[in-house]
């Protein structure tokens, strides 16, 4: 056998995968030849590096903002997906959650008689309960924010994260680009968030104002894409 | 105060000026690349572009074959179409990562017409015609005016945010239609007889239906939005535009 | 780091997922904390690019999401989570239109000049930043195979299974993927 053929076998060798009879043909070379010993030496010293940091990782460069993506991403897809086939571990609630009924029409009426009968007790005892509480209920509905605009808040927070750490890196780049570029950019970033100004106003005079929020969401959805295409420029 | 020169010296300015003009014409002739590709292809391709920036035209021709022109600023610029198994793939952004302002990069994509085209671009003008595929697909990330004319696709998206956007075409029964500006102008160009299920939201208000109006239409959110059926209804149509107007002509 | 674990004893994964599996994000969230290092990491050794890298981990993680109900819990979950992403990282490059079994040939990527860390403690071939520097100039078929043996830990099996080739190709790309870093971290020693 020749260097070539020797040095072929140099990674089962240092793997330990080579046979007896190929391993102590290898070790006799390698005494004798300083070439393939320097090629085993600098495997070994690979193999052996990586060996002693494995398990060593890499950061993501903002784990809190990756997170907040993924989970965007997630609520995003789970509120437009159809429904799929559970799996065999999915718990009860999900189960019932997830299913189809198929009624008949006196299950059906059984159903809506049912239904009519709860609704109405529960309207009567809340009807109740508003009228012994008397102008404190309507006091505390003042006091505390409609769920819907914390949410809205909640996800422009959020937002806000992303967007900041897009822009973090997009500024690290800026200057490789071109004084045209940086300049549309700017302008159409501008765009952007005179829109979401915009729908922030209008929430904050109608926190119930589904159009504003749904272009609220767009745009700031628009802008963290927009961040992310430049980031990679 | 006399302006006029001597006459040698008005000549020797003109020559120098005329030289000037010569060398500068020519040396911006040099410094721009034309490439020009063919490649042959079956009837129903697909076609994906990601360019930096610079205008894309995607034009039909009667052959079973594409053909790339592309005119690029710096002779530089990393340009390697992939053929894959549907079509063919030119990433001037992949091809041309970590490297700094690579210029304009212009493209005149010629295809047969039931083809798919999928373009993207950072800023820069895309113009499609006549298409007959599944998908047209038209993004500019920044500004740029997007035209779509004589497209009759099943799936149709155009996207920007400064620039125009202007479709003239048809939809048809079962097909997706998205356009989304920032504040550009959004114009929709449609045979009289076309169906389809809107959704059309523009935050300034400035929605016009023209003849596609019909009183069953509902107008939401002070008129930021109108959402109704035209004709039977039978594709979904969702035009989005923050600042600028959506305008829908009868062709 | 060790003796914390055994202070602290944490929720399995398996459990985890289960929980995921029923919708709850703080669960999944936990699953994010304790694996998205590994899986950025092997995503950033494959693409060299941080934000590609980046990218592809959120997919890997709504990859995870929606596949979750399907662990069941037969391996450990983080050889199911690494197979997931190692599918997730093979999609990417079959989008980009790079195929690792065309990448087996010699001169597919032009050996460039790996640059000197000035690390004082380095080792003489080897430190941390020149390989994965050199890793980078890898092609993508060598790359993987390294990535997935010398870095990871798999066997050759394994690694076979998950790519879909023959253990004895897993074995040649290896090797031809140290013959290669080896070339790439000694230029680094020449004299300029």
């Amino acid at each position: 056998m020749n260097c070539e053929k020797y040095q072929d076998l140099l990674s089962d060798f240092i793997d330990g995968s080579l046979a007896p009879e190929d391993r102590n043909s290898v070790e006799t070379h390698l005494n004798v030849c300083i070439v393939c010993s320097e090629a085993r030496n600098d495997l070994g010293a690979i193999v052996g590096f990586c060996l002693e940091h494995r398990g060593e990782y890499d950061a993501v460069p903002n784990e809190r903002a990756l997170w907040l993506r993924i989970n965007n991403m997630i609520e995003v897809d789970s509120a437009s997906a159809p429904r799929t086939a559970l799996p065999a571990n999915a718990g009860s609630w999900v189960r019932l959650m997830n299913r189809s009924w198929q009624l008949s029409f006196p299950q059906l009426a059984a159903a809506v008689t049912v239904i009519i009968i709860v609704v109405s007790l529960f309207t009567i005892v809340g009807l109740r309960g508003f009228s012994f509480r008397g102008g404190s209920g309507v006091q505390s509905t003042n006091s505390v924010p409609p769920v819907g605009a914390v949410a809205v808040k909640e996800r422009f927070r959020q937002q806000q994260q992303v967007i900041a750490y897009w822009n973090e890196r997009v500024e690290l780049n800026k200057a490789r680009w071109n004084p045209q570029m940086r300049e549309t950019f700017d302008k159409n970033v501008g765009v952007i968030d005179a829109a979401v100004n915009d729908s922030m106003r209008q929430l904050s005079q109608n926190p119930h104002d589904e159009v504003s929020e749904e272009i609220l969401n767009a745009a700031l959805n628009d802008k963290v894409e927009l961040l992310k295409e430049f980031a990679a420029l | 105060m006399n302006f006029y020169l001597p006459t040698r010296n008005r000549v020797s300015s003109a020559a120098l000026t005329a030289l000037f003009l010569v060398f500068a014409i020519a040396g911006s002739a040099f410094a721009q690349q034309r490439v020009s590709r063919q490649y042959p292809a079956g009837k129903n391709v697909r076609i994906e572009l990601k360019n930096l920036s610079g205008t894309i035209t995607v034009e039909t021709w009667q052959r079973d074959e594409i053909r790339i022109t592309a005119s690029m600023e710096a002779p530089a610029v990393h340009f390697n179409p992939r053929q894959t198994e549907t079509g063919l793939v030119i990433d001037i952004v992949g091809d041309n990562r970590d490297r700094r302002d690579v210029g304009d990069a212009n493209f005149k994509i010629q295809v047969p017409a039931r083809s798919s085209v999928d373009l993207e671009t950072r800023s820069g003008q895309i113009s499609v015609s006549n298409i007959q595929g599944d998908l047209v697909r038209a993004h500019v990330w920044t500004s740029g005016d997007i035209t779509l004319s004589g497209v009759n696709a099943a799936r149709v998206f155009a996207q920007n945010t400064t620039g125009n956007i202007f479709f003239d075409g048809e939809f048809a029964s079962g097909g997706t239609y998205e356009f989304k500006s920032g504040q550009g102008v959004i114009t929709l160009r449609l045979p009289v007889n076309c169906g389809f299920r809107l959704v059309a939201t523009s935050s300034a208000k400035k929605i016009s239906m023209g003849d596609f109006w019909n009183p069953a239409m509902k107008l939401i959110g002070e008129g930021r939005r109108i959402t109704g059926d035209v004709g039977d209804g039978r594709s979904s149509v969702t035009v989005t535009n923050y600042q600028g107007p959506i305008i829908f002509l009868r062709r | 780091m060790a003796a914390n674990e055994t202070e602290t004893p944490r929720t399995p994964d398996y459990e985890l997922t289960q929980r995921s599996a029923e919708g709850d994000m703080k669960a999944f969230e936990e699953l994010y904390q304790r694996h998205n290092r590994r899986v950025y990491s092997l995503c950033l050794r494959m693409t060299g690019n941080v934000t590609e890298a980046e990218d592809l981990a959120q997919e890997v993680f709504i990859q995870l999401f929606r596949k979750i109900g399907s662990f069941r819990g037969e391996s450990a979950f983080t050889t199911w989570l690494h197979r997931l992403t190692v599918n997730q990282v093979l999609m990417h490059f079959r989008k980009r239109g790079v195929r690792l079994e065309q990448t087996t040939e010699d001169g597919e990527a032009p050996i460039q000049i790996v640059k000197g860390t000035e690390n004082p403690n380095a080792m003489p071939v080897v430190d941390r930043i020149a390989l994965d520097r050199a890793i980078v100039q890898l092609p993508p078929g060598y790359k993987m195979v390294f990535t997935l043996h010398d870095i990871e830990g798999h066997e050759h099996e394994e690694i076979a299974r998950m790519l879909g080739c023959s253990v004895g190709t897993s074995k040649s790309q290896l090797h031809k993927a140290r013959m290669k870093l080896r070339g790439l971290l000694r230029q680094q020693n020449k004299p300029k």
